[in-house]
């Protein structure tokens, strides 16, 4: 098999000594780091000059937590229970979620604030300063986001980045460089412990 | 004496000859609309009206733009660049040059085709698509002519070339500012498309014996499993029959069908099984990596369009010769057009050569099968293929290394070092299924940073399912005829089809091909009418059910309540739009010359049709979409559509978007949103199918039609969103609206929703937005509304 | 939404077919005996719900078992009357056939039903929750049902015993219909449900004439009229009878105005020159007027072939249609042929003069059995000079209108005109607003040609030699 001069990639591979998702009892380290590998997930995915800040799960929590009116929008891939059950412990902090594809089908019967959309609609009535959000109460000041299929969510924010002033963040396990802040490309234990400590900065009900 | 225009009365003829050159079947000619040949903005107002309540929606790729040397400019937060177009505009233009691109494609293949056929058959040859009074719908409505001979058609490919020439110009920097009427020139540009294809496949489809509006042809049969590999191989790819058809010919001619496989792959498959029953399809666009690199091909044929820009290099490994046929791909090699047969074949078995352009087609037609039989003999004694044998299988898979590159180079993310692992321990599943949704572009085999060939080891641990791949698929029928057209009218009238549903275009799915093949079923079930073309036609052919059927052996193929339809190649999508023209003009007499305003206004408000391009990757799926929006048609796009950069999403919420006229007196008429996009896309099929039940609404559904329409989209949305959809009360005018299943109950949840029921009538007293009038005269045209005077 | 039934209802298993090896019963059909009957009855004979039966239930019948199977219903409402028992009765093979793992072919007492083993599995076990379903779907269609109650019966005596009984019902109900004329009722129905597609049709139902599609009688009319006085299908009041034979009312004209959008004001039933009745597009079969032979020739959808006139249906279909009044094209459905007032202000039968052999067939019965022989199909006639030779030879009635109006082509083909191998164009006199017809003559020797009216429109003239 020819192919041109191989590239190695870059060194951001510090993944290559983490190894199979195999149980690691001590593996609780105090503070994940989920500003490493923030390059986008989709190599060629690379928007232009402007690209998410790579944060902690702290600062992510902090900033939902502050916002006056936040969405979370969650897509079809969040319907394994690890991840489930962390979009259900959002929603029971009150945050209303915005459930795009066919995540409504995991989340309908959990007494949650949860609203069916469409991804591409949702972005394009984001952009809509006159409109009054999933529940006619207003629009939304911070979306959130995760488990959305990795370039349709990049792609529908991009129409956020560019043509409104909407804050939106990534939760998601992968960088997406048109959030104005994002995790890192994250192992999946690494997700969901940083799911959990957003969970932990979310008021309480 | 001064001659000049005008009328005169001969009072004698005397020794005079009448030449009668044409008589005609159509009884008077003249044109009946305003806008016969639109130039590029005689239909903007049209445009305006559809961008007025249908808003494009921007999502860019790319925040930068780089067209010119000013750049790259930084145009992110909607900056302008350096001549002053911000990315706003920056995306229409890409989104009118998308259009152009595509309707090139489709018009540079109409024109190449005409030329050949005419050289073949003569200008005079006669258009034959089939029962039809309307032989040309899309010509008629553009043009303002009704062609009747092929070389009807020479000024048709003039106006398109002479169109696409100036909106081309349009998108130089420093043309056009305006975002919105970038998008009129995409329109302009998606309509032009549609026009290009009709040429292209009116006039094969006359001169080529391709079956005629015939819903009975027979099965294809498809898949990477249904060639004896053992013979000979002959594999065409590309689009344009020209080249095909000599090698099927001289193959009939010597009776090789027996002893020479030849199969094609995308659209030229489609084209050669509608010109001989012999040909076979090997898949659509997403084979053609994998199936060069199993090393069956012994000779690979290019035409056009949807060929991979590395064949050459790929074949060339594996000792298969390419023959190219067409000028627009030639990939460098040298022209032996004028060479005779015998040395091009001993050039290339001896590996001289690693391919030719041949543009004398009839020489094609002698070498291929010939050269392909001296080949495989070279081939089969060495047995070449790219894929890995056993023992290499299981060294390569152990080595790699879990740095998700290939993941992460991938087009759909596929967990491509979990099947690594799995594999490592005999369990090749993963890979099965991966294989499915591996659209086979090749990418992870420059990923792999321990030179793992990915695809090849794909495919070698899929060995089991890929001899399985065995399909059929009905071939493509060319236009739906008038008299199938009037007898469906019944069920459109009574609501007992609930809607037509176009599944077109190309493979790039979000989660395999299974995907189709699923929503086919669920949605011809519900007896939608649901017509196919393209490599969504193939890949609806490729599941059985328990029975070992697919789903072209369980339906039929008529133009009427839950059959299945293939139309045929990407360019017979032009058959699918013009059938809305036909309706326009058989239910309602509308005149159609010229008359693309009108026609499009009708088809908008009541037409309920809608086009899935659920894995569309190409400009020209961009095009047919476009021009198809422009007709009054919606289309869904797959995810990886957001890449399209632009969608047109209708905003439910803002009333005063949803106005239309009443055309009995003039009147305005807020409606519910129906269709409530134009374009847009969805994450998964969950989410599609409710969608497609939604956009089939439309205005002026009389309550019977509402009724059935309403119980589809709450049905699917229950099934597989398991939830009632928000708005489908939105979609109730009366009582007789509501699904007679579910009346009573659904009377309840309107009440609870603060409407007022009269329980003992069981009617509704107050709440829906406005009553139903099965009259009403939905338009969006002011000019086409009756003077009343007040 | 919570579901009372232990099996869905949705037309989306209008099409679903119980095989022999998944059914669990069958009942009625071919191999038995059956019925299905709706009857009118008061409102206080009724009580609402109740559902009867009569002979075992579906859960003590055997796996594979045939029985026989009647569904009796009787229905009561202030605007109920008998003539709508046979229209909620057709709806039964609709709803039922809703019920998933309940399939239900045929009609009356050719019914034939069978329930699939799923259907039982998910817990369907008696005949009463057919019942119920069924009879849930009639009143929410039907709104005129104020009551309505179920007699099933598996019983085979009582099946056989009630069966006798109903086929007097339906041959009763036939012979109202066949004797029930135009000039019997006082009221006509409109129907304009297909106005979504095509804005200014409306069909004018009547005893004599069923709707274009087929699907709405003058009792389809009548029930849907009652259901929603104000929905697609309504009353026309006759009004007076401006044109007996025609077909021509008042009351019909003044609807047809209104509805069409002003598009026509004037409409003759029964006519095919004159003010004919509108066609949205969906008609099975167009007629067309030959003027050579005075005649009208009929084609049908299917006919793949060319009428005499060298137009094939589609293109001569795209003539008419569209709800516009066209003279010389007419629309029409099959059932319009065995219509007793079928085109009778131009002569009915006697004006037939062509049609293919396939629809010949068909409506062979309808066709007045002295003139079967004398219409010509396209084996005996292929263009229109072979046509006048056969209607000649086999002596057809509408000979009588060439030597009445002295329009027989020949002799009116002026003096100057050589003897023609070939046709000569016929000067005719076309009723008004007629399109011209393509002439069926080609070019060669010895072909004069007159032209009388005609209009020349040249491209280009080239002026050669002098001064201009």
């Amino acid at each position: 098999m020819t192919k041109k001069e191989h590239v190695k990639p870059l060194d951001k591979t510090g993944t290559k000594t983490v190894e199979k998702p195999v149980a690691k009892p001590q593996e609780k380290p105090e503070a994940i780091d989920t500003t490493r590998q923030a390059v986008p997930f989709d190599t060629g995915n690379i928007p232009g000059p402007k690209m998410a800040r790579a944060v902690m799960p702290a600062v992510q929590g902090k900033m939902l937590a502050k916002a006056k009116r936040p969405l979370l929008i969650v897509g079809s891939q969040i319907h394994e229970e690890d991840v489930l059950s962390r979009v259900v412990a959002m929603g029971q902090t009150g945050l209303q979620i915005a459930a795009v594809g066919n995540a409504y089908k995991s989340l309908g019967d959990k007494g949650l604030d949860v609203h069916y959309a469409n991804m591409h609609a949702l972005a394009s009535y984001l952009c809509d300063p006159e409109w009054q959000g999933l529940d006619g109460k207003g629009g939304y000041d911070l979306v959130a986001f995760f488990g959305i299929t990795y370039y349709y969510a990049s792609q529908a924010i991009s129409a956020l980045k560019n043509f409104s002033k909407i804050r939106v963040i990534s939760i998601d396990k992968y960088y997406h460089p048109n959030a104005d802040m994002s995790f890192g490309n994250l192992k999946k234990d690494v997700f969901i412990a940083a799911l959990d400590e957003v969970i932990k900065e979310l008021p309480k009900r | 004496m001064i001659v000049k225009k005008g009328s005169f009365v001969i009072e004698g003829l005397e020794n005079v000859q009448i030449n009668i050159g044409k008589i005609g079947e159509g009884l008077e000619e003249k044109i009946e609309g305003p806008t016969p040949r639109p130039e590029i903005i005689s239909l903007r107002n049209w445009d305006y009206r559809i961008l007025d309540r249908y808003a494009p929606v921007y999502t860019p790729t790319s925040d930068m733009c780089d067209y010119c040397t000013y750049g790259k400019c930084d145009l992110t937060g909607n900056k302008e660049g350096a001549c002053g177009i911000d990315l706003e505009g920056q995306s229409a233009r890409q989104a009118l040059m998308t259009s152009i691109m595509g309707a090139a494609c489709h018009t540079a293949h109409g024109r190449h085709l005409l030329h050949y056929l005419i050289k073949k058959y003569g200008e005079d040859r006669l258009i034959d698509v089939g029962p039809s009074n309307l032989k040309a719908p899309l010509t008629e409505t553009i043009m303002g002519i009704q062609p009747q001979t092929i070389g009807d058609f020479l000024p048709v490919l003039d106006y398109i070339e002479e169109q696409l020439t100036q909106l081309i110009a349009a998108a130089n920097t420093g043309q056009e500012g305006s975002a919105r009427d970038f998008e009129s020139k995409a329109f302009h540009a998606g309509m032009l498309d549609l026009l290009g294809m009709e040429v292209a496949d009116i006039i094969q489809i006359s001169c080529m014996g391709l079956p005629k509006s015939d819903e009975k042809t027979p099965m294809a049969e498809i898949g990477m499993g249904i060639l004896d590999s053992k013979k000979p191989v002959v594999i065409c790819v590309g689009h344009n029959i020209a080249a095909p058809a000599y090698i099927l010919d001289y193959m009939d001619k010597g009776g090789l069908f027996d002893k020479i496989e030849i199969a094609g792959l995308c659209c030229t498959a489609h084209d050669m099984t509608r010109y001989s029953k012999s040909a076979k399809i090997i898949g659509s666009m997403s084979k053609e990596l994998k199936y060069i690199r199993s090393g069956i091909p012994d000779v690979l044929v290019t035409d056009e369009q949807c060929v991979r820009a590395d064949i050459l290099r790929e074949a060339k490994k594996l000792h298969i010769p390419v023959i190219a046929t067409n000028e627009k791909i030639t990939y460098g090699l040298p022209d032996r057009s004028n060479d005779s047969i015998d040395t091009i074949i001993d050039d290339l078995a001896s590996g001289k050569n690693e391919g030719a352009l041949l543009l004398d087609l009839e020489k094609v037609g002698e070498l291929v099968p010939r050269l392909a039989v001296k080949m495989a003999e070279i081939r089969k004694a060495k047995g070449i293929t790219a894929l890995p044998d056993q023992e290499d299988f299981r060294k390569l898979v152990a080595k790699c290394t879990k740095c998700l590159q290939c993941t992460r180079d991938c087009p759909q993310s596929l967990p491509i070092s979990d099947a690594m692992a799995a594999a490592v321990n005999g369990d090749l599943a993963p890979f099965e299924i991966l294989h499915d949704k591996c659209v086979g572009c090749g990418r992870c085999d420059y990923s792999c940073p321990v030179g793992i060939p990915v695809l090849n080891v794909i495919e070698k641990a899929s060995q089991q399912v890929i001899r399985e791949e065995k399909g059929k698929m009905r071939i493509g029928r060319g236009q739906i005829g008038d008299p199938e057209i009037r007898e469906e009218g019944r069920n459109l009238v009574l609501g007992t089809t609930p809607g037509v549903l176009a599944f077109v275009g190309c493979g790039n799915y979000p989660d395999g091909t299974k995907d189709v093949y699923d929503v086919v079923e669920e949605m011809i079930q519900r007896s939608y009418i649901i017509i196919t073309s393209g490599c969504a036609a193939m890949d609806v052919g490729m599941y059985k059910d328990k029975e070992g059927k697919t789903l072209y052996e369980r339906y039929p193929g008529r133009f009427i309540k839950g059959n299945l339809l293939n139309t045929g190649s990407c360019v017979s999508n032009a058959h699918i739009a013009a059938t809305t023209i036909k309706v326009a003009s058989i239910f309602a007499g509308r005149k159609t010359k010229g008359n693309w305003e009108e026609i499009a206004d009708y088809v908008l408000n009541r037409i309920g049709a809608v086009g899935i391009a659920w894995g569309a990757y190409s400009q020209k799926a961009f095009a047919i979409a476009t021009g198809c929006n422009r007709l009054g048609i919606p289309v869904v796009a797959g995810p990886h559509g957001t890449k399209y950069r632009r969608a047109f999403i209708g905003k439910p919420y803002r009333k005063e978007d949803w106005n239309v006229l009443d055309g009995r007196d003039g009147s305005v008429i807020n409606v519910e949103p129906a269709p409530e996009h134009l374009m847009i896309t969805a994450e998964t099929k969950d989410e599609l199918m409710p969608l497609l039940a939604k956009l089939c609404f439309r205005p002026s559904d009389n309550s019977l039609g509402r009724a059935i329409k309403l119980t589809h989209y709450i049905e699917l949305s229950e099934k597989y969103l398991k939830k009632m959809p928000d708005d489908w009360h939105v979609y109730v005018r009366n009582e007789a609206d509501l699904p007679v299943a579910k009346r009573e109950q659904l009377l309840k949840l309107l009440e609870e929703k603060g409407w007022k029921i009269d329980w003992e009538k069981k009617k509704i007293t107050e709440g829906p937005l406005r009553k139903v009038d099965v009259s009403f005269q939905p338009t969006n045209v002011p000019r086409l509304c009756k003077e009343v005077k007040k | 939404m919570a579901n009372e039934f232990p099996f869905e209802i949705s037309p989306m298993f209008e099409g679903e077919r119980v095989r022999k090896d998944d059914m669990f019963v069958e009942l009625a059909g071919p191999k038995s005996r059956g019925f299905e009957l709706v009857r009118a009855a008061g409102l206080d004979e009724i009580e609402d719900g109740k559902f009867t039966l009569i002979g075992p239930d579906l859960s003590q019948m055997q796996e594979g078992s045939r029985h026989p199977y009647s569904m009796i219903y009787r229905i009561a409402g202030k605007l109920v009357e008998p003539d709508l028992e046979a229209i909620v009765e057709r709806r039964n093979h609709d709803f039922q056939n809703y019920i998933h793992g309940y399939m239900h072919l045929n009609q009356r007492y050719d019914v034939w039903v069978r329930i699939n083993k799923d259907a039982i599995k998910k817990g369907l076990k008696s005949f009463e929750q057919i019942a119920k379903a069924t009879m849930m779907l009639f009143k929410n269609e039907l709104p005129f049902i104020e009551k309505i109650e179920a007699t099933f019966i598996t019983d085979p005596e009582e099946v056989e015993k009630q069966r006798a009984e109903a086929i007097k019902i339906y041959e009763a109900r036939d012979a109202r219909t066949r004797g029930l004329h135009d000039e019997d009722v006082d009221v006509f129905y409109g129907c304009t449900l297909c106005q979504s597609f095509a804005p200014t049709n409306v069909c004018v139902v009547t005893p004599d004439r069923i709707s274009l599609c087929g699907a709405i009688n003058w009792f389809d009319g009548r029930a849907a009229a009652k259901v929603d006085p104000e929905g697609p299908q309504f009353a026309i009041p006759k009004g007076e009878i401006i044109d007996k034979v025609g077909g021509e009312y008042s009351g019909v004209n003044e609807k047809a105005v209104a509805l069409s959008g002003g598009e026509y004001s004037r409409i003759k039933i029964h006519s095919f020159f004159e003010y004919p009745h509108t066609s949205c597009g969906c008609f099975e079969v167009v007629g067309f007027y030959i003027p050579e032979v005075d005649g009208i020739g009929w084609v049908d959808r299917d006919f793949s072939g060319t009428a005499p006139n060298g137009l094939a249906f589609s293109t001569m279909a795209g003539q008419t249609g569209g709800g516009k009044q066209i003279i010389g094209f007419l629309g029409v459905g099959v059932n319009y042929f065995r219509s007793p007032k079928f085109i009778q202000a131009d002569g009915g039968w006697e004006r037939v003069i062509w049609m293919p052999k396939n629809l010949k067939e068909k409506i062979k019965a309808d066709i007045p059995p002295e003139l079967v022989d004398k219409l010509p199909t396209e084996e005996n006639v292929t263009d229109l000079k072979t046509l006048k030779d056969y209607l000649e030879k086999n002596q057809h009635p509408i000979m009588q209108r060439w030597t009445k109006e002295g329009a027989a082509p020949e002799a009116v083909a002026p003096s100057e005109a050589q003897a023609a191998p070939a046709w000569s164009a016929p000067a005719m006199t076309m009723p008004a607003g007629m399109p011209m017809m393509p002439m069926q003559f080609g070019g060669g020797e010895g072909v004069k040609l007159v032209f009388k009216n005609a209009k020349i429109t040249i491209d280009r003239i080239v002026l050669k030699g002098k001064e201009k």
